[in-house]
């Protein structure tokens, strides 16, 4: 018995280091997947290493230096200076912390609730617990997400914190929605009828059989929300609600920078091609997920 | 080349579809005809490349991974395959048509039947006289097409969306868009399939009876021998995309021949003589890396040296009954 | 299901829809950490203010009462008194609002028929260069937030080529037409002022076209997944096979089932084109309702700040039941289909 066992241990791991090449195989066959991990790796790698790697780690804050202001690109300066003679370059490498920080914690918090959610409402499909659920996600749903997170900002007093609270309490009904739609469907299929004829207790069916079910869903679109976040939160910054300075932030960088229009141009340009690039890293990346793990629109 | 018997003539076609996995060799050397106001089936495992045929034929293989390599197909004794998209067209419908083997899937489901059927009558009698016709005849074609494809109450039917059909209604509806046409070679991909054994029956019938009085030449694609044996007057067994017999409709069920057919017959279930239908072993072969010589080698029992060497050649057995094998052949 | 039954069973949801928005507005505007007059008015405002407006709001009543009092006022269209500026906020919700509805009007028009185009293009030339430019475009717009492209827009075609005005309405040479229904372009259009409107269109084409990028893209890239999905269908095959003109095929079988998709996003579209009116307002100077809310948000003027998210939450709903309802036109099959519609 015991060396059956571990045979089909054996066996059990083999098909999935099987299943995992295989998978790589087909994400790498587009190469635009593997430029988007390339991007978010290169993003994730500087976040972690700005203190080193960025030319001037003591411009990431308050500092001020009138003699070098507003400097265009040069080598000294790859990306310039702004305003009070801050390198843009370090702070660009030093907004990644914060975009990526935001991006990471909003959906690493908003997505547990609102996948719970969704299985719960949707393996009560059509009782009152899925009215109730489903009816409350609608409301959130019923406002744009950037306009109810700014309306909570109001109430809040102005940072990052508060900012990262908002998204978070707009972002859930998403996820419940993504989860309510796979697990109605999947609550009437056989092998959650035979769990519940074996009298496997309602819990272990929700999370053991009908979760592992959503998970490439749920994975792609979590790939895919970290740029949208992304975007929200610096769109946030842009308007004052997010970041406040002296925190490095790209959003704030830009909406800083569109005053010195056209003539100091790099001071906007440049952290606004960050955003776009970090983005477009997670789009590329979550495309390639949703291919390879064959999940439909999310 | 114009043979004047021949209607329909396809000589040696190789399609292939180009996929992720490569390039698929569906159809490899098939050969067949079809002479004027004849029945001839078209008998093959599922996935064996009968519907490809059909598409080939009527040049609408899916663009762009779908393509014909070689081969002709001459249909009146024009190369299909070397006709402009327009001068297909024109053949299209008027001289050739179909019917699907999914209704479900062969009616666009956000139009009436109404809008459909007019359509196709419509642009039927430009192409054919230049004419238009009025709303009232195009009307009037449409009630009498649906009404002769046994669908009762036509005038509420023209307005019905196909979600609101059964599986056998959607069917007849396809089956009087294909009428509508006068064609003189219908194309019918196992019409029956997706319905009900009962419904299936009733399929068949109604298409063959509406063949039968309008003297159509119809190329009636089959899964199963058992469906065509009462209806047609030729019968050619095709597997993995190649013909390996062609017979009279009688012969072909009195002396099979190739090992292939032997075990659809056999594949059967009878009602009398007792047993188990017996079947083939195995299944249609992938087809980027096919098995060379006959590709029946891997699952025939009389497999020779030369079978996975060499394609069989056409062994003719007289009064127009050929098969391709070395076997039974020789 | 009749349309019509459709469109009523539509409503009643929305209307649900509405009242839990209000309820979730009012705990975010009222229960907030201590006196949000206090807050709105700084701590230096004369205790007598503070209480006035207090008791206007009746703060002094419970929670429950409070609301019931203030959805009697929105109902009436009575968003109460702004903490800031201390003018009705009703009126200066009906100044405002005119200015976003035509940018978001124009820029929605602008979104749908070139973000369908392109898909169009895009199919009918498949793996051409044209394309390639399609599916780039489509990317781009994905991944690059609004206030991005408008900064680009304003420095290309504002500075550089000095193509379009980058800010405000209408021209101050030319003399604004009288206020009628507040749209600039349509005011200009009823007095038959064409200086005045061909002032507003170039005024309105920059900030539009910010506003509808994110939107466009994705209409392109849906039309054209879902039209070269369908080409494949069978029914477009079967089309063919009974002979009917490829032409008519395009624009007729394939493109109403491909546009099923299409229109069923443009609820989700209009959305982030309403959330980025927010950014681009406030890049070109736009004195819409959502620089007003911004402004609003900023000074913690709740009582305009519930306004202007009420408002747009409205907005939203209307937007998204006729997208419904045009889809329920386009795909019979949910017309027919008996069981219930989700609210969304």
């Amino acid at each position: 018995m015991h060396s059956d066992t571990r045979e089909i241990q054996q066996r059990l791991w083999e098909k999935r280091k099987d299943n995992l090449r295989r998978a790589w195989y087909k994400f790498s066959g587009n190469y635009l997947s593997i430029v988007g991990l390339v991007i978010v790796l290169i993003v994730i790698l500087l976040a972690i290493f700005a203190p080193w790697v960025s030319p001037y780690p003591e411009h990431r804050g308050a500092f001020v230096d009138f003699s070098k202001s507003m400097e265009p690109p040069s080598s000294e300066h790859l990306l310039g200076t702004d305003a009070v003679g801050r390198d843009i370059l370090t702070r660009v490498i030093f907004g990644f912390r914060f975009s990526l920080m935001m991006g990471f914690v909003v959906i690493g918090l908003a997505a547990p609730p609102g996948i719970v959610a969704g299985l719960v409402a949707g393996y009560f499909r059509d009782t009152w617990v899925d009215t109730l659920i489903m009816r409350i996600t609608d409301v959130f749903l019923a406002v744009p997400p950037l306009i109810l997170a700014m309306a909570i900002t109001a109430v809040l007093p102005p940072n990052v914190f508060y900012a990262m609270l908002a998204v978070t309490l707009m972002w859930w009904p998403w996820y419940a929605r993504l989860v309510y739609g796979i697990a109605s469907s999947l609550q009437n299929e056989f092998f959650v009828q035979a769990a519940q004829v074996t009298g496997a207790s309602t819990p272990y069916i929700i999370f053991k059989e009908i979760l592992p079910n959503s998970v490439s869903a749920i994975f792609t679109k979590m790939t895919l929300d970290v740029g949208i976040v992304i975007i929200i939160a610096a769109s946030l910054s842009f308007v004052g609600l997010g970041a406040q300075p002296p925190t490095p932030d790209l959003g704030t960088m830009v909406s800083d920078g569109a005053k010195y229009m056209p003539d100091q141009w790099w001071m906007t340009v440049c952290p606004a091609l960050a955003i776009v690039f970090t983005v477009l890293g997670f789009n590329l990346l979550g495309d390639g997920l949703r291919d390879m793990l064959a999940v439909e629109e999310v | 080349m114009t043979d004047t018997g021949k209607l329909l003539d396809v000589r040696d076609l190789c399609v292939s579809y180009r996929t992720y996995e490569g390039k698929l060799k569906v159809v490899d050397g098939l050969t067949l005809e079809v002479r004027h106001g004849e029945k001839v089936g078209l008998v093959g495992e599922t996935g064996c490349g009968k519907t490809t045929t059909m598409r080939a034929i009527l040049g609408i293989l899916p663009r762009p991974a779908g393509q014909v390599d070689s081969g002709e197909i001459i249909f009146k004794g024009n190369n299909v395959l070397q006709m402009k998209q327009k001068e297909i067209q024109r053949i299209r419908g008027v001289a050739i048509t179909a019917i699907f083997q999914n209704p479900t899937a062969a009616l666009n489901p956000v139009f009436t039947i109404g809008q459909q059927l007019y359509d196709v009558i419509r642009s039927q009698e430009w192409r054919k006289s230049g004419k238009r016709l009025s709303g009232k005849e195009v009307h009037d074609r449409a009630v009498k097409a649906l009404k002769e494809a046994a669908l009762h109450d036509p005038e509420r039917l023209l307005s019905n969306y196909p979600v609101q059909l059964s599986g056998g209604m959607k069917q007849r509806v396809c089956i009087a868009l294909a009428m509508v046409s006068d064609a003189e070679l219908l194309i019918a991909d196992e019409p029956g399939t997706a319905l009900d054994v009962t419904i299936q029956d009733q399929i068949l019938r109604l298409s063959m009876f509406m063949m039968s009085k309008r003297n159509t030449a119809t190329l009636y694609i089959e899964h199963s021998l058992g469906v065509i044996r009462e209806w047609m007057d030729r019968v050619y067994v095709m597997y993995a995309g190649r013909t390996v017999e062609v017979a009279n409709s009688v012969d072909i069920f009195r002396s099979p021949r190739h090992p292939y057919t032997r075990g659809l017959l056999e594949a059967v279930p009878k009602l009398t003589g007792g047993g188990i239908a017996r079947g083939i072993m195995g299944r249609v072969p992938e087809y980027i890396d096919p098995p060379g010589g006959c590709r029946f080698h891997p699952r025939c029992e009389y497999r020779m040296d030369i079978c996975t060497k060499e394609k069989p050649p056409f062994f003719d057995l007289g009064d127009e009954h050929k098969v391709a094998c070395y076997h039974s052949g020789s | 299901m009749k349309l019509s039954t459709f469109i009523l069973r539509r409503l009643a949801l929305s209307v649900g829809v509405l009242l839990g928005l209000s309820i979730l507005i009012f705990v975010i505007s009222r229960v907030v950490p201590g006196d949000p007059v206090r807050l709105a008015l700084g701590a230096r405002a004369p205790q007598e203010v503070v209480d006035n407006l207090s008791a206007e709001m009746h703060l002094d009543r419970s929670y429950p009462v409070q609301y019931v009092m203030w959805l009697k006022g929105v109902v009436q269209g009575d968003f109460g008194t702004s903490l800031y500026t201390r003018r009705s906020v009703s009126q200066d919700v009906r100044s405002f609002l005119p200015a976003t509805l035509e940018l978001a009007i124009f820029a929605g028009i602008m979104m749908t028929f070139f973000g369908i185009l392109l898909g169009v293009l895009s199919v009918q030339k498949k793996n051409s260069w044209v394309d390639n430019v399609v599916r780039i475009i489509s990317y781009l717009g994905v991944v690059t937030p609004a206030f991005v492209f408008a900064i680009v827009f304003v420095l290309l075609f504002g500075f550089y080529m000095d193509a379009f005005p980058i800010s405000g309405r209408i021209s101050p040479s030319v003399t604004p037409p009288p206020f009628i229904t507040g749209m600039i372009t349509v005011d200009s259009l009823i007095t038959g002022n064409f200086r005045a409107f061909f002032s507003a269109l170039t005024h309105l084409f920059l900030p539009a076209l910010s506003l509808s990028m994110a939107g466009l893209s994705q209409q392109a890239r849906i039309a054209r997944s879902s039209m070269s999905d369908n080409l494949q269908k069978d029914y477009i095959l079967a089309h063919r096979a009974y002979g009917i003109p490829e032409r008519k095929i395009m624009s007729r079988y394939l493109l109403k089932p491909s546009l099923i998709p299409t229109v069923s996003i443009l609820g989700l579209d209009f959305a982030a084109l309403l959330s980025n009116a927010f950014l681009v307002e406030l890049v070109f100077n736009w004195p819409g309702i959502s620089r007003y809310g911004v402004n609003a948000i900023l000074r913690k003027d709740l009582n305009a700040v519930a306004a202007v998210v009420m408002i747009l939450g409205i907005t939203f709903v209307v937007v998204n039941i006729i997208v419904d309802v045009v889809v329920a036109y386009l795909d019979p099959r949910i017309r027919m289909r008996r069981d219930r519609t989700s609210a969304l």
